[in-house]
């Protein structure tokens, strides 16, 4: 009996190990961009992998290899009103079509495609399942509503105005769902000099603005120094350029509640709202599954005050602007 | 004796603490920068025989003389809307003269009769001047007549 109870003694300390591998080999994540656009008829979805990084990786990027997801994937998606399943879209991988480098760091990044236009309202279940894996990815949202703009208003006489102490207030109804908006003047201009004339422009974003109110009007202010300083910031010095605005764009980018949440843990990663950190929305996933969207105001006028302070101010009199005379 | 004073002394402390100035007054008063002036310009969109969503406010700008606002040389602009009345500008002391407008987005001759004279899309305007002192602050009522 006591030989027993030695044995077991030797074998259970035999089996103890303290030593932990923290680089155990993990199998990748698949990471799934999708943002539905309610005003668009064909929808994209991004499909990639986590890879192992060091901290080089910002210098040494992944081969393309390890940020693809070899495996055979069926990709669909699922349309519900009021909780009735109304349609399934199929998507199917994109070929041959030009990829933005930002979004794409790798050209064989798999791009798929399904027609079909968000309505807001519906709610959208997206499903990537890989057979030979045994593994199925699923997120919903619900496509989010289209903000109204009530300012600006494209109207004969009403001028945008960036002046210091005279804020430019942009208003707007928000549509249900919606969570985070951008702001977007983008200013056009022409270059003047003796080879030619070229149509330029040089944006004022307002950044992330994280709003998830529906029941009444928002507004956010902009203007003053910080437009003359995105400027500046844009547009290079010249002695032999004559440049002239033209015109103001305006562009709101809106994204739905799932998207905001998102935003949200990436802009306060660090901070004290640390319960989104790492927000996704997937199953069996990493990324995005949302909906955004952009209105565009083309053809606002920019105030003569702006203009002139453009072409004579401290932080812009360099850039070569002709004022609202022509001086 | 001893009552009735006490009941004398919380009567003249309540009557101290009654203030008769009316903190919503928006008419002359002082403003925190003493080297500059505040002028509040109340515009009302005018009253006349349109839905109210066809007039809208199209330019508030104030110029240093009356000629440089003819020639559109303005020293400040607001961000005129239809969803607010009132633009104050902060400015140095003297005489300014302003411009203000409104367009009319009814279709058919509704504009004409109501007093556009360029009918749909035209701008009513209106004009006059406001004297700022250091440290005051003025209303302007906006009258289009």
């Amino acid at each position: 009996m006591n030989k027993l109870f030695l044995l077991l003694l030797l074998v259970s300390l035999w089996a103890c190990n303290n030593e932990v591998d923290l680089h155990m080999e993990g199998d990748p994540v698949p990471i799934v961009y999708c943002l539905l656009d309610p005003a668009g008829e064909t929808q994209y979805i991004r499909i990639g992998r986590t890879y192992r990084g060091d901290s080089m990786v910002m210098e040494r990027p992944p081969v393309t290899d390890s940020l693809l997801w070899q495996a055979q994937m069926e990709v669909y998606m699922e349309e519900y009103q009021a909780g009735t399943l109304l349609k399934t879209y199929e998507f199917l991988p994109v070929t041959g079509a030009p990829k933005d480098s930002g979004f794409f760091p790798q050209d064989a990044l798999s791009l798929w495609s399904g027609r079909m236009k968000p309505v807001p309202g519906n709610e959208y279940r997206l499903y990537v399942y890989s057979g030979n894996m045994d593994l199925m990815v699923t997120a919903r949202t619900t496509a989010h509503g289209l903000p109204e703009i009530i300012d600006p208003m494209k109207l004969p006489g009403r001028k945008v105005n960036f002046e210091a102490g005279q804020p430019f207030t942009a208003r707007w109804y928000p549509g249900n769902y919606t969570g985070v908006y951008e702001m977007i003047f983008r200013i056009h201009y022409q270059d003047s000099s003796g080879s030619g004339i070229r149509f330029r422009s040089a944006d004022y974003s307002s950044g992330g603005i994280y709003d998830i109110r529906h029941d009444q009007v928002l507004d956010y202010s902009m203007g003053g120094p910080s437009f003359f300083k995105a400027m500046a910031g844009q547009i290079e010095p010249t002695d032999s350029l004559v440049r002239r605005v033209i015109s103001v764009e305006f562009m709101m980018i809106s994204g739905g509640l799932d998207l905001s949440f998102y935003y949200r843990s990436v802009n306060d990663a660090g901070t004290n709202f640390t319960n989104f950190l790492d927000f996704t929305n997937l199953i069996n996933g990493t990324g995005i599954f949302a909906s955004r969207s952009t209105i565009r105001i083309t053809n606002l006028e920019l105030s003569n005050v702006t203009i002139d302070e453009m072409a004579h101010g401290n932080i812009m009199s360099s850039r070569g602007f002709l004022d609202s005379r022509g001086q | 004796m001893k009552v009735a004073i006490k009941y004398l002394w919380i009567l003249i402390l309540l009557i101290a603490g009654c203030n008769p100035d009316d903190p919503g007054n928006t008419g002359t008063g002082d403003t925190a920068n003493p080297t500059h002036g505040l002028i509040v310009f109340d515009f009302q969109i005018p009253d006349i025989d349109l839905p109210a969503n066809k007039l809208h406010r199209v330019d508030l700008s104030l110029a240093r003389t009356a000629d440089s606002l003819y020639r559109k040389q303005y020293i400040s602009a607001a961000n005129v809307s239809d969803l607010k009345q009132s633009y104050s500008f902060v400015l140095l002391p003297g005489r300014y003269f302003y411009q203000a407008g409104v367009d009319c987005t009814a279709r058919g001759d509704s504009c004409y009769y109501a007093g556009f004279p360029g009918g749909y899309l035209s701008i009513w305007w209106t004009m006059g001047w406001v004297d700022v002192e250091a440290g005051k602050t003025f209303t302007k009522n906006i009258i289009f007549q």
